[in-house]
This record gives C-alpha cells, sequence and structure tokens, in this order.
C-alpha cells in the first residue's frame, strides 16, 4: 500500500514536471520583443556590422567598431566582421559596401591576427 | 470510531502534482531559457534601440544617404523616428556620453524632417564607382521576410552564421536606386481610400496614386509599407504600362500593413486584403486603391 501511494505520487511529480516545462515553454512567458542584438536575423546582422565599417571607415576607431561588434554575439568581432563579409556577398550587397565591410575585416584582423582562423570566402 | 482511509481524497497526488510543474517551470528559466532567435530590430530591447540608432546616426554621417538612414529607422517601427532620435539625443547629453555623437544623433533627427529636393547627378561622374553612396537608396539587400520568423529555442544559442529562413514572396524593386527621385521627400496625404476588387489580378494589390497640387501624376513619391515584421520602400513612376505617379504592393493574404507615402506622410493604417466576389460567385481576394496628394 505504501509503495502503490510512494508509486503514484511519483507519477503525479513526473506528470507536474512534464506539465511545467510545457507552460515555460509554449506558454511564452518572454513576449517578442527586449532581444538583444546578437538575437537578430543573419541578414539585420550584415547590415549592422556595414553601419559598423561605414563609422569605421569615418573615425579610424578599430577599438570603438570592435566593441560595437561585440553586441552581435559571435565570438569575436572579426567573426563577426567576416559573416558579414559571406553574407553581404550572398544578398547581393553593392560592391562598396563589400568593400568597407573587407576594410573592416582587415583592419580587425591586423589587430588580432590570430584571434581566430579565417573563414572562407573572405578572400 | 474508525475513520475509513478510502474516502479521503488522494490529496499526496495533487501535491506531487503541484511539486512537479514548479520543478519544471524553475527548471526552464534556470537551465533551459527561452531564446529568441532570427529577430527583427523592432523586437530589441530599448538599450539596443539606442545602439542602432546611434549607429544608423553614424553610418548616415558617413555616407549621407538620408534614404538609407530611413530605411534602417523604419525597421524599428517607431512611429515618429525623428522625435526619437531628438529625445535620444538629450538622454546622450544629459547622461554624460560623448557630446559629438548626441551631435550626430540630433543632425540625423533634423535631416529627416527637412524637406528634401532632388540631389542632381553629378555632372562629372565619369566613374559611376566614384560616387560613394546614390541619394534616395534604401538598405541593402535584406533576405525576404516571414513574418513567424521568430523561432523559440528552448537551449542557449550559438548563433548560426547560416540559419534557414523561408523564403516570402513581396515587392520586387523596379527602379534605379542611382536615379535620384523628385518627391520623395514630399509628406503626402491620403485622399481617398477604396476597395478594389479586380478579379483578373492573380492577387492582392495595395495601388497607390499619387498626384501633385496640380492633379497631375507624381513621380518618384517613396512609399513606406510596414507590417508586423517588415517593412518595404518602392516609389512611384516606375511601373510600367502606368501612369508616372502610380505604384504598386503585393499583399499576402494573411497580413496587415500600415503604408505612408512620402517623409512624414499621412499614416494609412489597417490594410489587408479584402473579400471579394467575382461575377460567377467565386471567392477572391482583393486590395486597395489608395489615392494621395501633395499638401
Amino acid at each position: 500500500m505504501r509503495f502503490t501511494r510512494l508509486f503514484w505520487f511519483a507519477v503525479s511529480i513526473l506528470i507536474g514536471l512534464l506539465l511545467g516545462l510545457y507552460l515555460g515553454w509554449q506558454i511564452k512567458p518572454l513576449p517578442y520583443r527586449d532581444v538583444t542584438l546578437s538575437s537578430l536575423r543573419s541578414d539585420y546582422k550584415t547590415d549592422y556590422t556595414l553601419m559598423v565599417a561605414e563609422t569605421y571607415s569615418h573615425e579610424g576607431d578599430i577599438n570603438k567598431a570592435a566593441e560595437r561588434l561585440q553586441a552581435l554575439g559571435y565570438e569575436t568581432p572579426l567573426q563577426s566582421a567576416q559573416h558579414a563579409v559571406i553574407k553581404a556577398r550572398e544578398l547581393g550587397y553593392s560592391s562598396s559596401d563589400i568593400a568597407l565591410l573587407v576594410e573592416l575585416v582587415n583592419a580587425l584582423q591586423s589587430v588580432a591576427p590570430i584571434s581566430t582562423p579565417t573563414l572562407q570566402g573572405t578572400t | 470510531m474508525k475513520r475509513k482511509t478510502a474516502s479521503r481524497p488522494p490529496f499526496y497526488l495533487l501535491t506531487g502534482l503541484v511539486i512537479g510543474i514548479i520543478a519544471g517551470i524553475l527548471f526552464d528559466l534556470i537551465f533551459l531559457p527561452l531564446q529568441y532567435v532570427d529577430t527583427a530590430p523592432h523586437a530589441l530591447r530599448d538599450e539596443d534601440k539606442d545602439t542602432f540608432r546611434r549607429l544608423v546616426a553614424l553610418s548616415y554621417q558617413q555616407n549621407q544617404d538620408i534614404g538609407r538612414a530611413e530605411a534602417r529607422l523604419g525597421l524599428l517601427q517607431e512611429t515618429n523616428p525623428a522625435a526619437t532620435l531628438a529625445a535620444q539625443a538629450n538622454r546622450m547629453i544629459s547622461n554624460g556620453e560623448l557630446p559629438q555623437e548626441a551631435q550626430v544623433v540630433d543632425r540625423l533627427a533634423k535631416a529627416l524632417v527637412q524637406p528634401r529636393t532632388a540631389t542632381p547627378t553629378p555632372q562629372n561622374a565619369t566613374d559611376q564607382t566614384q560616387v560613394n553612396l546614390p541619394q534616395n537608396t534604401t538598405l541593402p539587400p535584406l533576405e525576404t521576410f516571414d513574418p513567424e520568423q521568430a523561432i523559440y529555442s528552448p537551449t542557449p544559442l550559438t548563433p548560426s552564421p547560416q540559419p534557414t529562413e523561408t523564403p516570402r514572396a513581396t515587392f520586387t524593386p523596379r527602379w534605379s536606386t542611382s536615379t535620384p527621385l523628385p518627391a520623395s521627400g514630399i509628406a503626402f496625404l491620403l485622399e481617398k481610400r477604396t476597395q478594389v476588387c479586380n478579379s483578373n489580378s492573380p492577387y492582392p494589390l495595395l495601388q497607390v496614386q499619387v498626384v501633385s497640387r496640380t492633379d497631375k501624376p507624381l513621380p518618384g513619391a517613396r512609399i513606406t509599407v510596414t507590417w508586423e515584421s517588415g517593412e518595404d520602400v518602392f516609389y512611384t513612376g516606375l511601373h510600367p504600362g502606368q501612369n508616372e505617379g502610380y505604384a504598386d504592393f503585393r499583399m499576402q493574404a494573411d497580413t496587415t500593413y500600415q503604408l505612408r507615402v512620402g517623409v512624414g506622410g499621412e499614416l494609412v493604417k489597417d490594410l489587408a486584403p479584402v473579400q471579394c466576389i467575382s461575377n460567377d460567385g467565386k471567392a477572391f481576394l482583393g486590395g486597395w486603391l489608395l489615392e494621395f496628394s501633395e499638401p
């Protein structure tokens, strides 16, 4: 009798656990807002990186550019810029925009030449 | 008297269930928090929106391309981007941030509300690549947008460089961005809004007709269409076979749009495809004809 009660108690906890997980995931406790820059879709990240590149070409401050790219959530700012170059080519950015992105990649590489391996398609 | 244990409700089951639910929710919150990926700029938290706006202003300072700056700010889906920018500039100054950057933000706010005229094509520009970025350009190409693009993930994410995205057919630009457009900086007012049921059209259209003060069709009027999770910008006068003041946009069946013509023009809301019945009794989706005029 005692064992039976314990068994059903454990089963009810398990059912409750599953219900709790479902409530947490499916009832969407987080509204679709207040997200961070790192959660942006890749094409928006690419445009963000282009803005950083445009600003860098004007300011010439690579540290500030790196700081801004850090927000995109990649391991390094260089990786972020490299991804942007690849995506920009995929999406058909103009050559002047791609040139700005490549300039940013080069500048970041010169600051941290061995921080990450170069991704394919960035050169 | 001995109580019969069989008649007692099984409270231990309820207790177990409650313990399980609480444990499940805590587990979600601590170990498997929901994270959104592939989001759009309008969903950003306020702090990141500030960062985004500041970068738009800084890049505008470099390229002086107000069209591109406007399109980027449009991604934030704010009703009055110029006022938001001005408020941000004030906030930056009061927070003791770099006054130069605050000035840049403020300059963009002012540039947005200034009436614009066409910029003539440089007379001596023999090499087009020397012209940095043409006026009235829009954003660099973005992928087509799926309104349901927000994906929930129960695990902490490592951003993927190549997420899979659902293609969505939208407006195909028909204009050359290198040509200055004469009426892109005017705020237009809505004169008439008419439902259009055209069974010959394979899809519902948002048709826009823009005329000048003298009722003449006006080319180059900038039209911004926004919906829950996206935006598109196009211009009048570039539709083959139509008058110079005409432009159209293909609507999706399950989407509601807002439309504005010109900079700071009247915002037309609640534009969704309408149900129509053809002569032979078949149901189909119709669109809207919006007639704007120069104030």
